[in-house]
């Protein structure tokens, strides 16, 4: 059989560090607790804000820069620009200038995935004798800028 | 944008693939690489339309087409010459 949860009329919040409690003696039988503050509640020093979720800080930057690409025959000369959003409850990373971008459940997932597309890009850019149109001869410009095979 | 609808269009446009950590496709044209664009593997990652639509220089409408049967191969490639994507080398006199 459950038994009732007690009621607690009142709470007293104590200083920190070592204080006196009532000992039981002090306490007669039947006898109720006289409030122990002013008011209805206790006075507590705890801020409690309620948001709505749309109001709600967004604990990912909107903009990271990019300096991870994991391999060890290039390296970065410039940190890239990144822009974080979140779409479908997956984390999508976009280098918006050359449209290149990475998704992941996280943003660090979605930074590795997009680490191992521009790898990808890179070389197949870079590859010697590759013929390219416009648009990718301006991509591999600006990877260039960014990215430089180690020496 | 399902991962198929992405396969679709990339089987459509006879893009060569290639796999590693992603599902990468480039669109040759005449010896030419001129677009690429690529997506992760599995039948139920989330596919960035919007971003693979810019990666294929089209509008919205215009992927739609690519998706069913009203862009075919020959307008998606007069598309790329309009947007500049892809030159045409004058012809010889």
């Amino acid at each position: 059989m459950a038994t009732a949860p007690p009621v607690i009329n009142s709470a007293q919040q104590l200083e920190p560090g070592i204080a006196t409690a009532i000992v039981e003696q002090e306490i007669r039988e039947g006898e109720l607790l006289s409030p122990q503050h002013g008011s209805q509640y206790p006075p507590s020093n705890i801020v409690a804000e309620f948001l709505r979720p749309d109001q709600l800080p967004n604990p990912r930057p909107s903009r990271v820069l990019f300096a991870a690409l994991h391999d060890p025959r290039l390296r970065m000369v410039l940190a890239i620009p990144v822009d974080v959003s979140v779409e479908e409850s997956t984390v999508v990373v976009c280098w918006p200038e050359i449209n290149e971008f990475g998704t992941g459940e996280t943003l660090s997932v979605a930074l590795d995935d997009f680490a191992g597309g521009l790898r990808e890009l890179y070389y197949r850019l870079f590859t010697k004798d590759v013929a390219l149109g416009p648009d990718l001869s301006r991509v591999k410009e600006i990877l260039g800028r960014y990215i430089q095979p180690r020496q | 944008m399902k991962a198929r609808e992405f396969d679709k269009v990339v089987t459509k446009l006879g893009m060569e693939t290639r796999e590693s950590k992603h599902h990468h496709a480039w669109l040759v044209h005449e010896g030419v690489t001129v677009v690429r664009t690529k997506r992760s593997h599995g039948d139920r990652k989330f596919v960035p339309e919007d971003l693979i639509r810019k990666q294929l220089h089209v509008s919205a409408e215009q992927f739609l087409g690519l998706q069913d049967c009203t862009v075919s191969k020959e307008e998606y490639l007069k598309i790329l010459v309009a947007q500049g994507v892809i030159t045409v080398a004058p012809k010889p006199s």
